[in-house]
Formats: C-alpha cells, structure tokens, sequence
C-alpha cells in the first residue's frame, strides 16, 4: 500500500488530542441539588491521578478507531497489485497476415485441419482460458496495420474469445513494430508485463541490413519490449502468381478502348521444380493458356498483350499447394474516370485542345456570358473559367485562369503587369515552390523557356498557397474553399508562349488530375491502404466486399480506406442522393512473396534499439496503474465505527 | 457540481438512525454532541458520494497523451513537455477509479514510443527525435482507444513532417475520439543552416556552371543584428571542391561556387557550413545531384560538301561532336539516327533528299523528341523548295514569303537545250519533257511578267523572244512556239547562256532569273569565261538555276553554274522530273523569297536562344529566304522588314530552329570570324537538344514513407515495353561506398525496388539493363534531404501554421484548445485547465469529518465545559 498524499496523515494529530481529551477528567455538568447524601459512598479519585492514568475503555477505542481510519483515508491509501503478488499481464499479438492462412497439418481437436491462424488462435484461447483473478490480456493483432482487438480480464472472457473468433487472416506485411507499441502502452504501468507474439514467421526483414548491406526496411523494433515469439506453422511449399500488371498501349480503336501489355510472375518457394498451367481470363472468358515450368526457389516470367475492351483480366494456375488464395490474380483495365468539363471561355482554342488529350475528359464550351444561365454549372467535375470569375465557386474543380482585374468576394485581383522587361532575369529564378502533396505537379516540367508576359498580381488568399512564382509575383495558386478545388492561373495564356511548350499539355493534365477525383488503381496487394478522393457531389462512398458486404465511408475530401484485406474484386460506388455518380472496381490480390514465401522462419532477435535522445533516469512516469484507491473503504469503515460507537454508548 | 458515487449518498439514512437511537435511550448525549455528531456523519457520507466540481465531466475509458519529443522543440522544450505531459498523467491518474488504467504517454517523433512497463522514461531512448509524425501518434492512440473509446490529449508544437495527419484527424473523429490539443509555441534558438544548394539538373562534360548554397543564419534573438562568422566547404563526392570563410548577416545569405562536370555519370555534391553560435549540426549540410552527360552527338547534314566546315568545327570547340553527311546518306531509318541528340541541316535543298529521308528528318524531332536547326541559303526554305513537304511541316515558317505592299514583276528566261541527245530513242523524250516543263512555267507567270525561251544546240534560237505574258503573243501563242521547237545538233552552253543572259539582262523587270536544261557536255568547258558571264550577269541581280537531265549531263560544271549563279542545281533522273523543277524554278522565281541587303536582326523577343547576347553583338547579316511564321512559333530575330530571321518552336516532342540567312557565305560573310560565333551557334543546337534523361530508360526514385522506391520504365520506341530483362541498379552512398541490387520486374517495361537509405546526402544510381544481348544504361541521382524537422521554414511554409493545426484537430474532433504556452521549464509548470484536474472536495468534507468528531469527543468530554467553568 502506498499514499498518493503522504501528508494527509497530518490528520493523525487528531489520535493524541483525542487521547489528551480522554486523559483530563471528565467534566458534568453542575447542577445544584437540594443534599449531597446519597453520593456520599461513592469511591474517590485519588489526589493526582486524574491526569495521569488512561482509562483504556472500548469507547477511546472507537474514538481513536474513527479518528485513524478518517487520518489515514486523507493520506489517499492505495493498493499496488506487484506488492500482492500480482497478476500476469499479457499483451499477445497475433499476425493476422496472408500467410497465416495456410493450411498446417497441425490437427486441433474438434476442427480437424487447421491453417496456421487456427492454431495461434488456440494458442490464445488457451491464454484467454487461463487467465486468474489478478490477470489481464490485451489481444493486438497484426496485419498490415497493427489493431487492439479488446483488453480485459477474467470477467471480459466473452468479449476476449469473440474478439478472437472474428480473426481472419489477410493482408501483405506484419505490422510487428506498430504492434509493438500498442503493447507495450497497454502494458504501461503493469510491473509483471508480458509481450507474446504469435506468428508464422513471415515477417518483414528485420534485419538492420540486407544481403547486399543496404538497409530495405527498418528495425521493428523500437522499444525495449519484454518479448516472447511463438511460431506456428510447419515446413510447407507454396507456389504463387506474385505479379500481374497492365500497361496501356498507346493508339486506341474506333470506340477508344486501347490494348494492354500484360506481365505476370510466378514463383515457385518450394525445393522441387513443379510445372503447371496458367490461364488468362479477360471477362472471364479464356484469352490464353500458357504451361510454365518452375524450378525449385524459381519463378517464370510471361508477358501478354491483351485486345482492346477487356475489362477485368484475371490470371490462375493451379498451384497444388497450401495457400491457394494467392494461386490466382486479378486486374481491372478500366480505371480512366470521366470528367465532365465545363469551359467557360471566349476564345478556348488552345485549352480545348490541352483538354481534349487527357484520356476520359468531355468537353462542353460555353462563353462566360451563357455561365449564369447554364444548366451545366451544377454537373460538371471541372469548371475551367478563361478570363472571369464567377459569383461564387462552383462545387468540384475550377481551375481560373486570367482572372479579370477587380475586387471580387473571392478573389482580389491587381493590374495586369508585364514580366517581359524581367524576364532575361527571372527566367532562371522561375521555380516551383514546395507544396506539400501537389509536389508532383512540376516534376520533370521545364519550365525554363517558358515566358508568362502579362500576369495579373492576384492577392493571395488564406485558403490558397503559392505553387509557382516568378520573384514575388504569384503564378499558380491552389487551395481549397468549402466543397471546391480551385487552382489560379495568375497569368494571361493567350500572352504566354506556354500553350506551345511541350509543358503545356502536361502541366494541363497534371492540373485536371489534381482537382478532379482519383481514379482507382488497376490493383491492390490485400492490406494495401486506398487513397480516395471522390467527387465533390459525392454524398456517401460505398465499399461493395467480394462477399457481399457493403461497408459506407464518412464523406470526406480524402479518404484512406484499409479493409481490403481479403482477395477478391471490390467495388466503391459514389452515389449523390440516389444518383450513382461513379462506380469503379479495384482488384486485390493475395500473391507477394513476403507472404507467399510460408516456409519455417527463425525467430527473430532484437537487433538493438535506435539511438536516441537520452533521458535522465530521475524522469518518472506516474506511479504504476496497477493500484486501488482505498480512501472510501477507510471512509465507510469510520462510519461505521461512528454507528458503532453511537449505540455504544447509548445501550 | 457532480457526485461520482451518488448512490453513496443513501448513506444519509442513517442520520435518522443516530436521531432515534438518541431520544430512545433517553438523550443521554447533549443536543450539541447530537448535531456534531450528525454533521460529521453527513459530512462522511457527502465525501463519500465525491462531488466534484468541474466544466465538465471526464468522459468514460481512459486517456491518451500525445507528447511531441521532436527536436524542432529543442531539448529545453523536449523536458518541459515530458514534465507536463507526466504531470497531466498524473491529474488524470487521480481521478481514476478501479484498476482500469486512466492515462498512457505516447511519446512521438519520427517514430512513437511508449513507456511499457518501465517506470522511468527510458524508453525514450528509442526514440528517433528527428521528425514529428503526429499522424502516426493519432494513429496509435486511436488504436488504444479503439476498444473502449476515450480522449487524447496532445502536446505539440504542430509542425508534423508527415502528411496525413488530417486524415488521421478525421479518422479519430469517425472513431468518436475528441482531441484536446495544447499548443506549444516554437522558441527562436540560434541557428546556422543550409537553406537552399541550387544546382542545374545537368550539366555536359567539360561545361562550367555556377552553384549557389543560401545559408540561413537566425540569432538567438530577433533584436540580435551580429553576424555570425563560419565556413563554407563543397565537396564532389569525398574530393573538397572548394572553401570560403564567410559572415553570415541575420537571413539568408547566398554564395556562389563553381563547378566543371568533368566525367559523365550521377555527380555527387555537398554542401556544408560550420559556425557559431547553432543549435542544430544535422542542417549543416546539403547535398546535390547532377546528371553529367557526354557532349551532344549532332549530324551536319550538307547540301553541298563543305558548307558546313566552318559550323562544324566551331561547335566541336564548344564540346558538341558533330558527323558531317553530304545530304544523300542521311539514314531514312530512324534506328539509325538514334545515336544523334539532333541535326543540322546546312543549305539542303529538297531535292537533295528522298521522301525517306524528309519523312525520318520530320519523325525524328516529332517522335523522337531530337532537335533540328534548319539554316538558310540558296538552296533552303522556299529557295530548296520545302513548301509542301515534311521539311515545312517540321519547321516553324511556312515557305510562302510574307505578302509585299508591292509584287516585283519577273523576267524568266529558260534555256534549252535541243541537242540530239535530248531526243529518246523510245517514249517521251527529254527534249519532249522540256518543253512541257517551258510550257509549264508560263501558266505560273502573271500578266506583268516577262518570259523569254532560247533553244540551243550548237547555235541559238529564241523560241519565244522576251515579251510579256499579257501582251505580245498570247500565252496559247507562247505555248505553241515551244511546242513546235525542233530539235537539233549538238550542245553550246557558253553560247547559249552568252545570248540569253545579256537579252536577260536587258529586260526591266526587277526580278531577272534564268533556268538552263541540258543533257549534254559543252564543247566549250573554260570555266573563266563561264564564270566571267555570270559574274556580269550576276552584278545585273541575274539568278541563274541548272538542271541537269541525266547521267551523261556535265553535272559538275551545271552544278557550279548555278552556284556562280545565286540558283539552285537539279538534277532530273528521268525526263519526268524535268518538268517539275522547271515548274518549281519559275514558282520560286515568282514568289522571290531571296532578301538581300546588309541588316543588322534585331531581337523580337527576349528568349534562352538569345541568353547572354545583346543584338548589338551580333554581326550584321546581308541576306535571307524570307519566310512567314506559322502561328505557334516564337519569333527571336527578325529582320528590318519583320521577316524571321531566327524562329523556334515546339513540334511534337522536339524543337526545331529556322535560320534563314546562311551560316557563312553568302549572306553572313563575317559571322564565321566572329568570336562568339561557336558559342551562338552551341546555344542554338543545344536549346533543341532533348533532355539529357531521356532514352530508353527512365530511372526515377520515389520517395515512400520509410525510403524511396527505385523504379526503373523501360520502353522502347514507340511506347513498346522491354519486358523480361536482367536489371540491375549500383547505389552509390554518400560516403562514396556502393551496393549492387537486382530490380526485379514488377510491370510491363517497369523494374522496380523498395530501398532504405541508412543517411542524409547525395545518392547516385546506375541502372544497367540486359536482354538479348542487348544493353541498356540509365542513371540517377537523389538526395536524402536533411529532415524537415532541422527545417522550421520547410515545415511552415508547405503546411498549415502549427497552431492553426492543432486547432483543426481540434475543432474536427469535438476537442479543446487547453491553452497556449511557452516550453514550459522542468517542474515549474502547472496544470493549467480545469477540464483536466476537475475539483473533487472529498478530502475537505473528509477532513471536515474528521475535526467534527474531534470536536464532538471534547464536548462529550466536558472539554469545553472546564474551560467555561474556570
């Protein structure tokens, strides 16, 4: 037991005045009376003991009883449970990766063949099981991300073994060092903490260094953890499609679609050469049989080239092998996503024919005088305003270019100024500036010969920041306002030899992609997290699962979805009211060889931990957690006696 | 004021109890002792019950500190914050209940620690203090929380150097976590650092650039005006290139080095400053990559052997290797122009290439992003008959001169030659072609015009004398003169061009051209007495153009007749070609695109061709073929007339120039004997030439978020992938050791590998890529930057404002801003929100209790009646 306010014992004093108060004699009341006859037989005090002698009676007892308990509840008493012997304390981390779902041949009782999750999974039922009265568990499982499934104790078996149960493994990578932290602060405070790691083996490297010296990944380890490893999973061959991807070729037909060059990679991690069949499914309908010979710890390469109009490629072989799931391989060809684009223009010869190469853009033109008007303003992705402004911006991209000079509510826009006389200057000093995630927007651009002569000084507002300047004359600016992406083309493109620069398109393009949705990646590595930007109108965004399960995301400028951790074809929908506004598929594929590969791993050593900032050791933490307050039982015991020695002393 | 155990307070039955036991045993204990004891009572059961007061209640589950420990806080910071972050801990400790732990410290930089079951803070000794990923810290306090909800609360400055941390925000808010955040306000520390090394992307071998390295200098503080002497070092890789003793005034202070890329390849430099007073040496120093590459390897291609002797060896001094080809062999396949980075057409007629030919010319620059430089004379633009062909289309002039207030009215004079020979044995004859080909060139002639035919064998015949198209003998009449010419002997050149340049000479018009078809060799072959004539005529302003009509013709002195001439020599293969040139001489006789005159260009617009010349410097030119821009190009020089002089554009993925007066004879006479004649024309052919990185292979390195990924896009031309290769990468590390990795294919055409680069500085990758014998090389560079941590002014200006972050979270999490403060000092900071240390008034009532008892002991005692009663 420890005190949380030491000084609270102060209160103790109380002890020796109630003993004071117990020494002096006893004091009546006086009261006058007629005759003193029938006391006189009493027994006297002697002279000069009345202060000396304590009268060790059950009512001082309680008196200094309740006066201590009441001391000692100020002092804030507290239990430590190590001081008690304690209770284990576990933090058990369970991968959760692809490859602990293969098959084992490890039989658990009731379930006949297991797969390698099954068996950390009895593992930790067992633990569950065996948890005493004093015992936690927090349950982490670790995946591609690392999650605290649940903690508790004995009383939160239910909720511990449920959390269990929902386990399934999927997802590329084992995320042991974000595991490892969770652990360790579910432990913080817990004297008797323990980590356990329950895995296959199939880790990152956790090597400092690779085979050739250069680091390719980091340590996972960043703590001092207490750690125990146990490795589930025998010595098992696996065969797997750990690449498939497409690459558009250039031309397109009649109808626009354009062919595709396909690779595939099959790799055998197996000490026996095996040989199969892959077969190349567009719209599942069969393109292409190929037999392939692995040898042993080998892979075999192949190449396609795929007709126009496939729109979901899938390739599979029969691997004969313990996890079938990465035996086959998905792509989806179709990801272009239209963009509807309004140009409000007089003159929009230069920017419709930048617009009109960027694959999936369709173009309306209409002149600034027909924009209040147009029905179209509501619809389009992109609103591209040449030379005006409108009253307010409209929702999705809007990319302003030459802004009219004037004091708009959304923009304040100066006099056109020419860069002509500064140019012979500048033009070396012309640099994009740093800007954070729209960084790419000028990588290998030359911008060099680009001359911007009549440029509008545009004061530049909160919501945006400065992407391009020439000295402290803003030539591009971003930002958003609300439900708008907006971009600000400072200059006069009519004025500027850019629109014949081999920048132009590119820089064109690059701009329509940064304020228009993302379109969805061809494929995924199951537990790869997916960037989203969806449309502006878009009011829900749903994950449509291979099984059948449709997950909402909360509506936000950029979403980061992680749930795809099982293979499969997924489909994400956005929808505006009822309107469905895009619905794309993404493919995730289980084939990677940190997983694939589920042969026997050694267990991994702490290779050390990373140098860092030293911290005097006199820095203490809070005192342990692992304490409980005791004041209110002291309290309650003191009232207690308070009732104890009422009816003492009236009985 | 809440209670946290209300049900406790049905304790207060109990007071009733004490009153009925009182009266029942007769009220033995004085009223007094009674109330005393009642309060007291009262008192315990309300300490009981806790009630605390408070703005609000703390939310159920437990609670997550997020403490920034990134050294952008300085180490005076870094402790002021644990003793906070340990002390909020410790407030939120106190109001727990149960064993259910109520706060844990997440300690953050680049990487997020936390204490495990140690109590001291060694942990932190794992952390890595050289960033601040705050994402990562919501992240994994959203993941403790994730089961049993609760709050964080986070202590920061909010300069994160990852992104995310608004998604991570929104995250934590779908999660129904609020973030409380605490905003710590950076302190000004002094500081030296390398706030800017501004390199060119690549640079040639052997070429000389400036460098320039912007060092920041900040004083402790902001009055602080001193400056701050230190030294300046740059290395190339391990050599030391240079170094200077500097003072460095408050601000950015900005130094220039030169460097010469002597070896081609990734070069490798570093920039470093040391001086004092710092606080931080990692943002000492900046690195730098910069691709060299060979010299240019460009094709002079000539239209006439040695027109370009002088251009070539002018630019070879400026480090460009030239190949000079006569006209005729330039390649028609572009495989074999692949070795050039661009051409340069000297003076080429058209008819010196075949349709291959142009067609490879064009295709070169449009797909292949090459570089072209097209100069003048008299046998290019409109006088080399481009108009129509992939060469105009290539160029960015169209071949038409532009329109003149006032049309010069034409005199052509054709001369042929009826000699035997030009009568075939079999078919159309030669003879029969060039009759056409006259009867052809009136029907291009206006009314004002003045033509004039002579046959000739070994004597002269006007066929047509000089007379204008309009007047005199219709155009029918003219036409039926020169079909009914009958043919004749043998062949008298001299005589021929004698008679009909001297009529020639006569006629008013103001443009006087003569085109002369033979087949034969002249009897008379003394070339002074040729050259003699067409000097004369040549001082009358008499042009004069050769065809000659197959092998057997005297090509060599037709050849240099029109040299001497001002013209253009053809030569017709086949009788068919005949009528065709002769077609096109008397259209460019027509439209008269030749300027002559001395001039001086004077510059359109300002432009990099241009770069470091003023046009005063330019020597003055004394002629050019007048051409007419297309819409898209840009003008740089023009002449007096506005007509281009020099014009450049973008076509395709390449550039092509147009020059239009000559590179030397005739018309810039002076120029090869100008000093700076090679660096302008180095300039010229190098502003066409493609980047240096382009090629086969494209090698670019990505940076991810625990590294980069090397990613190599191997593609052949026409977009085809180079699938199935051996690739293969050599890092070289800024300590000059390097490391071989294999890039396994991972996409059509695409290599690729995840690398972890173990430190700061300048990395140089080459990539080598094998298959079916073939090689293929491509390099990099990339440089490990200095964190953003040691960068206060990188970290603010891409970002939001640290405290208008931390408000952010804030506000999208349903959080508070607990309050602003300086680093707080180790252990003299305090709470300073009631939110966090709500009031809890137990130990008062408990002590309050307490003393009531005390009191009501004296009282039954007498205690107080003695001291009345003294």
């Amino acid at each position: 037991m420890t005190f949380l306010v030491p000084l609270g014992l102060l209160a103790l004093l109380a002890l020796p005045i109630i003993l004071w108060l117990h020494l002096l004699r006893e004091r009546r009341k006086r009261v006058v009376v007629p005759s003193l006859l029938h006391w006189q037989n009493l027994p006297r005090p002697r002279e000069g003991q009345k202060r000396r002698r304590l009268p060790l009676t059950l009512l001082l007892l309680l008196h200094l009883l309740a006066a201590a308990l009441l001391g000692v509840a100020l002092a804030q008493p507290q239990w430590l449970g190590g001081l008690l012997g304690g209770g284990r304390h576990i933090a058990l981390i369970i991968d959760t990766s692809t490859s602990m779902g293969a098959g084992d041949s490890a039989i658990i009782p009731g379930q006949g063949n297991s797969t390698r999750l099954d068996q950390a999974r009895a593992h930790a039922r067992s633990v569950i099981n065996g948890l005493g009265g004093r015992d936690s568990i927090a349950l982490i499982a670790a995946g591609s991300q690392a999650h605290l499934l649940a903690t508790g104790d004995v009383d939160n078996r239910a909720s511990l073994l449920a959390a269990l149960d929902a386990l399934q493994a999927g997802g590329t990578g084992t995320d042991i060092a974000g595991a490892l932290t969770l652990a360790q602060a579910a432990l913080e405070g817990y004297r008797a903490g323990r980590v356990e790691i329950v895995t296959d083996g199939a880790l990152p490297a956790l090597s400092a260094t690779s085979e050739n010296g250069l680091p390719e990944t980091i340590s996972v380890f960043n703590s001092n953890a207490n750690v125990e490893w146990t490795i589930v999973g025998d010595e098992r061959d696996n065969r797997a499609l750990v690449a498939l991807a497409a690459r558009p070729r250039g031309g397109s037909d009649a109808q626009g679609r354009t062919a595709a060059d396909v690779y595939a990679r099959v790799a055998n991690y197996g000490s026996s050469a095996f040989a199969t069949d892959v077969r190349l499914f567009g719209d599942d309908q069969l393109i292409d049989t190929r037999q392939i010979n692995l040898p042993a710890e080998g892979e075999s390469e192949l190449t396609w080239e795929v007709p126009p109009g496939v729109r979901v490629l899938r390739a599979e072989f029969d691997g004969r092998d313990t996890l079938p799931i990465d035996d086959q391989a998905s792509l989806s060809l179709t990801q272009t996503r239209p963009i509807a684009t309004l140009l409000v223009s007089a003159d929009p010869g230069p920017l419709e024919r930048a617009l009109n190469a960027i694959p999936g853009t369709s173009i309306v033109v209409i002149d600034p005088g027909e924009y209040a008007s147009s029905s179209l303003a509501a619809r389009a992705d992109l609103t591209i305003f040449d030379g005006m402004l409108p009253s307010r911006w409209p929702t999705g991209g809007v990319l302003v270019i030459n802004p009219p000079e004037g004091n708009s509510p959304l923009l304040t826009v100066g006099n056109a100024l020419s860069l002509v006389a500064l140019e012979r200057v500048q033009s070396q000093q012309l640099a994009p500036l740093p800007t954070g995630t729209s960084g790419s927007l000028f990588d290998g651009l030359n911008v060099d010969s680009v001359s911007f002569d009549l440029v509008h000084r545009v004061e530049v507002p909160s919501w945006a920041t400065v992407q391009l300047a020439a000295g402290d004359v803003p030539l591009i600016l971003r930002g958003r306002v609300n439900q708008s992406e907006v971009a600000i083309w400072t200059f006069v493109l009519g004025e500027s030899n850019l629109p014949e620069r081999l920048a132009f398109p590119l820089l064109m393009a690059r701009t329509v992609r940064d304020l228009t949705p993302m379109p969805l990646p061809m494929a995924l590595l199951a537990g790869e997290a997916l960037t989203l930007r969806p449309g502006q109108r878009a009011e829900t965004v749903e994950v449509l699962h291979p099984d059948g399960q449709v997950q909402h995301l909360v509506i936000s400028p950029t979403l980061q979805f992680e749930g795809f951790t099982q293979p499969g074809m997924y489909t994400v929908t956005e929808r505006a009211g009822s309107d469905i506004i895009y619905e794309g598929r993404v493919a995730v594929n289980a084939g990677a060889p940190l997983e694939s590969d589920v042969r026997a791993r050694p267990v991994p050593t702490d290779p050390g931990s990373n140098p860092g900032s030293s911290v005097a050791a006199a820095e203490q933490l809070p005192a342990s957690r692992e304490r409980q307050p005791l004041w209110a039982w002291f309290a309650l015991a003191a009232l207690a006696v308070m009732v104890i020695e009422w009816v003492y002393v009236h009985r | 004021m809440i209670f946290r155990n209300p049900q406790l307070l049905a304790l207060l039955l109990l007071l009733p109890i004490f009153v009925v036991v009182w009266r029942w045993r007769g009220m033995r204990l004085t009223l007094a002792a009674l109330a005393l004891r009642l309060s007291a009572v009262g008192l315990l059961v309300l300490a009981l019950a806790d009630p605390t007061l408070g703005r609000e209640a703390p939310p159920p589950g437990p609670l997550v500190i997020l403490a920034d420990q990134s050294d952008s806080l300085t180490e005076e910071g870094k402790a002021g914050l644990r003793a906070e972050a340990v002390r909020l801990a410790q407030a939120a400790g106190a109001t727990s209940e149960g064993s259910t732990p109520r706060a844990t410290i997440l300690w953050f930089g680049a990487n997020v620690v936390t204490s495990g079951e140690s109590s001291d803070l060694s942990a932190l000794a794992t952390l890595d203090p050289a960033g601040s990923d705050l994402a990562g810290a919501l992240r994994t306090a959203r993941e403790l929380l994730a089961p049993t909800g609760g709050r964080i609360v986070l202590l920061s400055d909010g300069i994160p150097t990852t992104d995310d941390v608004l998604v991570e925000t929104q995250r934590a808010a779908d999660a129904g976590l609020t973030v409380d955040v605490w905003p710590v306000e950076p302190i000004q520390t002094p500081e030296i650092r390398i706030a800017g090394f501004e390199t060119p992307r690549s640079l040639r071998v052997n070429e000389d650039y400036p460098v320039q390295i912007i060092v920041a200098h900040t004083p402790a503080s902001q009055s602080e005006n001193a400056t701050a002497p230190a030294t300046l070092r740059i290395w190339e890789g391990e050599r030391l290139l240079d170094e200077q003793q500097v003072a460095l005034a408050p601000g950015d202070n900005t130094f220039s080095f030169r460097v010469n890329a002597s070896v081609p390849g990734i070069m490798r430099l570093r920039a470093e400053v040391t001086g004092a007073p710092d606080t931080f040496a990692r943002n000492n120093s900046a690195a730098a990559t910069i691709r060299v590459v060979p010299p240019p390897r460009v094709l002079l291609v000539e239209g006439r052997p040695g027109n370009g002797r002088d251009l070539s060896r002018a630019l070879q001094r400026e480090d460009i290797q030239i190949q000079s080809l006569p006209a005729e062999r330039l390649p028609t396949r572009l495989s074999e122009l692949d070795r050039f980075d661009g051409m340069v057409l000297i003076d080429v007629p058209v008819s010196a290439f075949s349709l291959d030919q142009m067609t490879s010319v064009r295709e070169f620059v449009r797909s292949e992003g090459r570089g072209l430089v097209v100069t003048g004379g008299r046998n290019s633009f409109g006088l080399g008959a481009y108009k129509d062909t992939p060469l105009e289309q290539v160029l960015p002039v169209q071949m038409d001169p532009p329109p003149r207030p006032q049309r010069p009215d034409i005199a052509l004079l054709l001369i042929i030659d009826r000699s035997a020979s030009m009568t075939a044995a079999y078919g159309i004859s030669k003879f029969d072609m060039a009759k056409e080909a006259a009867i052809l060139s009136t029907e291009t002639l206006q009314d004002e015009d003045r033509i004039g035919v002579l046959a000739f064998d070994t004597g002269q015949e006007w066929t047509v004398p000089f007379q204008s198209v309009g007047q005199g003998l219709s155009l029918e009449q003219i036409q039926d003169a020169i079909a009914q010419l009958p043919s004749g002997g043998g062949t008298d050149i001299f005589g021929a061009l004698f008679m009909g340049l001297n009529d020639l000479a006569r006629q008013p018009s103001s443009v006087r051209h003569a085109v002369l078809l033979t087949d034969g060799r002249s009897f008379s072959n003394d070339r002074l007495a040729y050259q003699q004539l067409i000097a004369a005529a040549r001082e009358r302003q008499i042009t004069l153009s050769t065809i000659a009509i197959g092998q057997d013709s005297d090509i060599e002195l037709l050849d240099v007749l029109a040299q001497w001439g001002g013209g253009r020599y053809y030569f017709a293969a086949v009788p068919a070609d005949i009528p065709r040139l002769t077609l096109l001489e008397s259209e460019i006789a027509r439209s008269d695109p030749t300027v002559e005159g001395r001039f001086n260009a004077d510059v359109a617009t300002p432009h990099p061709l241009m770069r470091d010349f003023a046009p005063s410097e330019l020597p003055a030119l004394e002629g050019y073929v007048a051409t007419t821009p297309k819409e898209t190009a840009e003008i740089v020089l023009h002449s007096a007339s506005e007509d281009p002089v020099l014009s450049a554009w973008q076509y395709g993925l390449g550039r092509a120039v147009a020059w239009t007066p000559s590179v030397a004879e005739p018309w810039a006479q002076a120029w090869p004997t100008w000093d700076a004649y090679g660096r302008f024309w180095a300039q010229m052919v190098r502003y066409t030439l493609p980047e240096s990185d382009a090629g086969p292979l494209q090698v670019r390195l990505i940076p991810q978020r625990d590294g980069v990924r090397l990613m190599v896009d191997a593609l052949q031309v026409g977009g085809v992938p180079l699938d199935l290769a051996d690739a293969s990468a050599r890092v070289i590390l800024p300590d000059g050791t390097q490391r071989d990795v294999r890039l396994p294919q991972v996409a059509p055409g695409r290599y690729a590998r995840d690398l972890v680069l173990p430190t700061d500085g300048a990395y140089a990758v080459a990539v080598a890529l094998g298959r079916d014998g073939e090689q293929y090389e491509a390099g990099a560079g990339y440089v490990q930057a200095v964190p953003a941590e040691y960068h206060p002014a990188v970290a603010e200006g891409g970002r939001l404002q640290g405290r208008a972050l931390l408000q952010t979270i804030a506000q999208m999490t349903g959080g508070q801003v607990l309050g602003s403060m300086s680093p707080p000092l180790p252990g003299v900071g305090d709470m300073r929100d009631s939110a966090l240390a709500a009031q809890r008034f137990w130990p008062w009532l408990l002590g309050a209790a307490l003393a009531l008892w005390v009191i009501e002991i004296a009282v039954r005692r007498g205690a107080f009646l003695v001291a009345r009663d003294r």
